[in-house]
């Protein structure tokens, strides 16, 4: 049991209603894209596994709900997460000055034992509308509000078009799995530390 | 049809004035609270005239901040779930169609002029009774978050509103149902979550009472709390069910509450069969006991509960649910 707690990388999405939580899940996980997916209501996640370096992990990911009157009922789902994705629409200014609402709530609600270095990731979505002409936040504003909150790594993914999903959520796999491996030192000798365990959790050399 | 394909133009125009209006706070002597202003600040100020002049204009900045706060905010808040609304607009399926003919049948051009009426965007990949469809949602609910400001609009809604688009042409008779709907689903929307808490609560109640085996599983799993089953809660059964189900589920519940307050009229509380007012919750329970084997023998955790909940649609029986959900009625309901 304990290897099995082990491998499985809670992943949690969070962002404003209609940014594209849902697809950029099921882009990754099923290789599919609809503009026809419903509104989230309360929570669902999906899973995948993830080969990172030469570990087999099991993704759990999941996918809240946008709207803020939600959130409560969410704070169940956040316990234990590994890992929190703060999706934005890069056209969508709103959404983007929610990020920070939402990583406060994240820490409050999840309430990580390490709230300094408990990685976040920042995925700026929908970057193919309009061939980029009707976005409203640039890459370099979105990569200096990340700097200030200690280096979070940021993508720019299109979910439609499957750009950088894939990359995005190795990288993501790739930082729970370094917050795990900080947390429970104490699980089984089976796991390789040989690499990965030096790197600051802040950072993505993906 | 499309009764309210004006008011939804109109509607539209209206929000634009609202956010001049918002804009206007400060310069504008029309805003309805500005006589209240006034009156604070010459209160504040009687003897010396100096001294007036400046503590008025303080007075008055204060009151002009906090006016303009409030439109804004409000402001804010409608348009923010103007953009939700059309965003869950044109996702609606297209399950309703075979129910409705004649709104099946819309031209485009009827569609696309609906459709840009009410401001709707992103439509462009919609056939045109979905794009009809998408824009008679956008005007009923803008409509409703004006006349329910406190619940507004949240995601869920549409779901619970398409049904009766699709059954009524006119927007008027699909908004007046929808408000007595709203009657009592707007509870489960409020945003301290007092209404769907008090549900879940509940639930976990019947499920103690009905079913102590598979409450004690949930116990220890952590599952108590009977969160996998938010979602069927929040918006009826509709992601479960189908067209055709999701309507006779809610005529039976409807019809259950008539009785109830038939039988509080007639002071006659002693039947047996006594009618209750939140049945939907017992079929709910009777819906998540047909996966207690699975749940018990497989389900660690709330998780594991949630997704065998949120993979149920298609595998449902209403009848056989309705049945089981009446057992448990007669069973426990005096316990709860």
């Amino acid at each position: 049991m304990a290897t099995r707690k082990r491998t499985l990388l809670k992943v949690i999405i969070l962002g404003d209603s209609g940014v594209g939580k849902t697809s950029l899940m099921n882009q990754f996980v099923n290789k599919k894209f609809s503009n026809q997916y419903k509104a989230t209501i309360g929570a669902d996640f999906l899973t995948k596994e993830v080969q990172v370096e030469d570990r087999l992990v099991t993704m759990q990911i999941w996918d809240t709900a946008g709207q803020e009157r939600f959130q409560s009922l969410g704070v169940a789902f956040y316990r234990g997460a590994d890992c929190c994705v703060l999706v934005y629409d890069v056209n969508l200014l709103k959404s983007f000055e929610s990020l920070s609402n939402w990583r406060d709530e994240f820490l409050v609600q999840a309430s990580p034992s390490d709230p300094e270095n408990f990685p976040f990731m920042v995925l700026g979505n929908k970057v193919d509308i309009d061939g980029g002409n009707s976005r409203v936040v640039s890459e370099k504003r979105a990569k200096t509000w990340c700097a200030s909150k200690g280096d979070i790594p940021y993508f720019e993914t299109s979910a439609k078009d499957d750009l950088n999903v894939d990359v995005a959520f190795q990288c993501i796999a790739k930082n729970a799995l370094k917050n795990e491996t900080d947390e429970e030192i104490y699980l089984p000798d089976t796991i390789d530390f040989s690499s990965g365990s030096t790197h600051t959790s802040s950072s993505c050399s993906c | 049809m499309g009764g309210f394909s004006s008011s939804g133009e109109e509607l539209n125009d209206g929000l634009e004035r609202e956010v001049i209006d918002a804009d206007d706070c400060v310069s504008s002597e029309t805003m309805p609270s500005s006589g209240t202003r006034n009156t604070l600040a010459a209160e504040d100020v009687k003897d010396d005239n100096i001294v007036q002049t400046h503590r008025e204009s303080v007075s008055t900045a204060k009151v002009r901040t906090d006016m303009e706060n409030d439109c804004l905010k409000v402001t804010d808040e409608f348009i923010n779930c103007q953009r939700i609304i059309r965003l869950d607009a044109v996702r609606m399926n297209a399950e309703w169609v075979p129910y409705s003919p004649s709104q099946a049948n819309v031209t485009k051009d009827q569609a696309f002029g609906l459709a840009r009426s009410v401001g709707l965007k992103d439509d462009e990949h919609l056939e045109p009774s979905r794009q009809h469809h998408a824009a008679r949602l956008v005007a009923v609910l803008e409509v409703y978050a004006l006349y329910d400001p406190e619940t507004l609009y949240c995601q869920g809604m549409s779901d619970l509103l398409s049904p009766f688009v699709a059954l009524f042409d006119e927007d008027y008779e699909a908004f007046w149902c929808f408000v007595e709907f709203m009657n009592v689903a707007r509870f489960n929307f409020r945003s301290d979550e007092v209404g769907i808490r008090r549900q879940l609560e509940k639930i976990s109640r019947i499920f103690q009472a009905a079913d102590p085996h598979l409450f004690s599983h949930f116990k220890s799993i952590g599952a108590d709390n009977c969160f996998f089953v938010y979602r069927m809660v929040v918006v009826l059964l509709r992601r479960e069910l189908t067209f055709e189900q999701t309507i006779s589920l809610w005529e039976v519940l409807w019809a259950e509450n008539k009785a109830l307050s038939l039988y509080k009229t007639c002071g006659n509380y002693k039947r047996r069969k006594l009618p209750i007012d939140d049945l939907l919750l017992y079929v709910i329970v009777a819906a998540v006991r047909q996966r207690r084997k699975t749940i018990i023998e497989c389900c660690r955790g709330l998780d594991e509960v949630l997704r065998e909940c949120n993979t149920m649609a298609g595998t449902l029986d209403i009848w056989k649910l309705l049945d089981d959900a009446r057992e448990m009625v007669y069973r426990v309901h005096g316990q709860i």
